[in-house]
């Protein structure tokens, strides 16, 4: 038992290392602005923002306006519809120090983790990635960076888009259902939105973004020769993405809290 | 004497003799493997994307076992890679999985590479679409635009692996004419040819054959 915890304890290590490898490779390969592999790197990147962010906006402003009316009801049937700025302040608390990052960041290891995964897995099986290897071009540069970029890119815009739209979803249920004025509701939020909270709420989205990219694309490329093992990968990448995303959500909320409490 | 590939006594699998052979500037050379899996297997030995089960391949006289990563990209940048299946990118369409390379390693504007890119595609005969994925074309189409690509680069060595295996008679016919006048466009380029279809050794008999089925050369 207690072998098989440290055996288990060993391989997140390992896993974990591997996943910080590639984002540091992902950084290092970043290509230098006067190379003419700037345009094709860029286009992967474009394709990555447009797929992960642009294609995911409607689902996510569908789930963020949900969540926004849930918890603004929640909220008041605790506390009260008289108390505006605690309305206020827990929506603010709720949603952009911990639902927006994590929700977003959830949606999109469902959406792109599990396509990457597939995509990477399936030009590995097909010997894609040995062909651009053979072209010169290096496939972590070209495959994984602007992957891992474009994807975290997407995360940080998509979470800013989260919080809007479930404060708005908030506010509108709370002003048809319970008479809220916006004035006292905005004036509950903007009091208690501090640059810590923004803070809190991009590098959550940031980091999120980065390790959810990298473990997609590690599962993807351990594909080895039978298609059998592409299924798999992609489960093992939205895995592992929601394991880190939830471990890495307390880490910085302590950290944030430490900051705080100086 | 400058070398582009030499292989010293390299072994796989299903060819039982170490062979050892060279390619220099110039040469028009053809080796034929006793079938197309193992021309697959020489063409990713010779440009170090697999270990051979022994000997030494030597890249542009480099020892490709002892270069780092980004030494042998650098030499396979100067390799015109036409794999026998195309070697296409599948999330990439038929015009960028050709002009790829173009972009990615030279500063040429795109009129250019557009102009490049449509010629040798004339060249070749291409009558298939630009904007379609590689899943969407013929196995002779995917074949031709991997060696359209190959070629765009204007490389000091191109490598042909199963160059006719699957084409008709025409498309064959084709593919040798423009084999042979690529070859002769720059004097010291070398042209390389894995198959085991013997058709090839017989319309290029200019060229030496090293036949690795009986570890002899011709």
């Amino acid at each position: 038992m207690i072998g098989n915890l440290g055996q288990w304890a060993l391989n997140s290590v390992n896993s974990l290392a591997c996943l910080v490898k590639i984002i540091i490779g992902s950084f290092r390969s970043f290509p230098n602005p006067l190379h003419p592999s700037r345009r094709p790197i860029a286009l992967v990147y474009l394709k990555q923002v447009y797929f992960t962010g642009f294609e995911s906006l409607t689902v996510i402003i569908i789930i963020s306006l949900t969540i926004g009316t849930v918890l603004i009801t929640q909220i008041i049937s605790l506390v009260g519809a008289g108390n505006e700025s605690l309305i206020g302040r827990v929506l603010v608390w709720v949603v952009i120090r911990e639902l927006g990052p994590l929700l977003t960041a959830i949606i999109v290891i469902a959406r792109s983790g599990t396509a990457i995964a597939t995509e990477l897995g399936y030009m590995k099986i097909n010997g894609e990635i040995d062909c651009i290897e053979a072209l010169g071009i290096p496939a972590e540069q070209y495959l994984i960076m602007p992957r891992i970029f474009g994807v975290t890119t997407a995360v940080i815009v998509l979470t800013i888009y989260f919080e809007i739209f479930s404060i708005l979803g908030g506010f509108l249920v709370a002003s048809i259902g319970w008479h809220v004025s916006f004035e006292k509701f905005s004036q509950g939020i903007l009091s208690s939105l501090t640059v810590m909270e923004l803070s809190e709420s991009i590098v959550k989205s940031l980091v999120f973004g980065l390790f959810l990219t990298a473990a997609s694309c590690w599962h993807g490329l351990e594909v080895g020769k039978s298609s059998t093992q592409i299924p798999q990968a992609a489960t093992k990448g939205v895995m592992q993405s929601l394991f880190l995303i939830f471990i890495l959500d307390g880490v910085i909320t302590f950290a944030s809290l430490a900051f705080r409490n100086g | 004497m400058d070398e582009m590939i030499r292989a010293e006594n390299i072994c796989l699998a299903e060819i039982t003799t170490a062979t050892s052979f060279s390619v220099r500037p110039g040469d028009m050379t053809i080796l034929v493997t006793p079938k197309d899996e193992v021309s697959a297997l020489l063409t990713r030995i010779l440009i170090g994307l697999t270990q051979p089960a022994c000997g030494k391949i030597f890249l542009f006289n480099n020892d490709i076992a002892t270069l780092a990563a980004w030494e042998l990209r650098d030499i396979r940048r100067r390799i015109g890679i036409a794999f026998g299946t195309g070697g296409l990118v599948s999330n990439l369409k038929v015009w960028e999985n050709l002009t790829l390379p173009l972009y990615f390693h030279q500063h040429l504007n795109n009129d250019d590479i557009e102009k490049r890119g449509l010629a040798l595609l004339e060249r070749l005969g291409y009558s298939g679409k630009f904007m379609d994925l590689p899943g969407h074309l013929t196995a002779s189409q995917r074949k031709l635009i991997g060696r359209a690509r190959a070629m765009l680069t204007d490389p000091d060595l191109i490598l042909y692996e199963s160059p006719v295996s699957g084409l008709s008679q025409e498309e064959k016919n084709t593919f040798f004419r423009v084999a042979c006048e690529f070859h002769r466009e720059k004097s010291a380029r070398a042209s390389l040819f894995i198959t085991s279809n013997l058709d090839v050794v017989r319309s290029l008999p200019t060229a030496v054959v090293i036949n690795l089925t009986k570890g002899q050369i011709l």
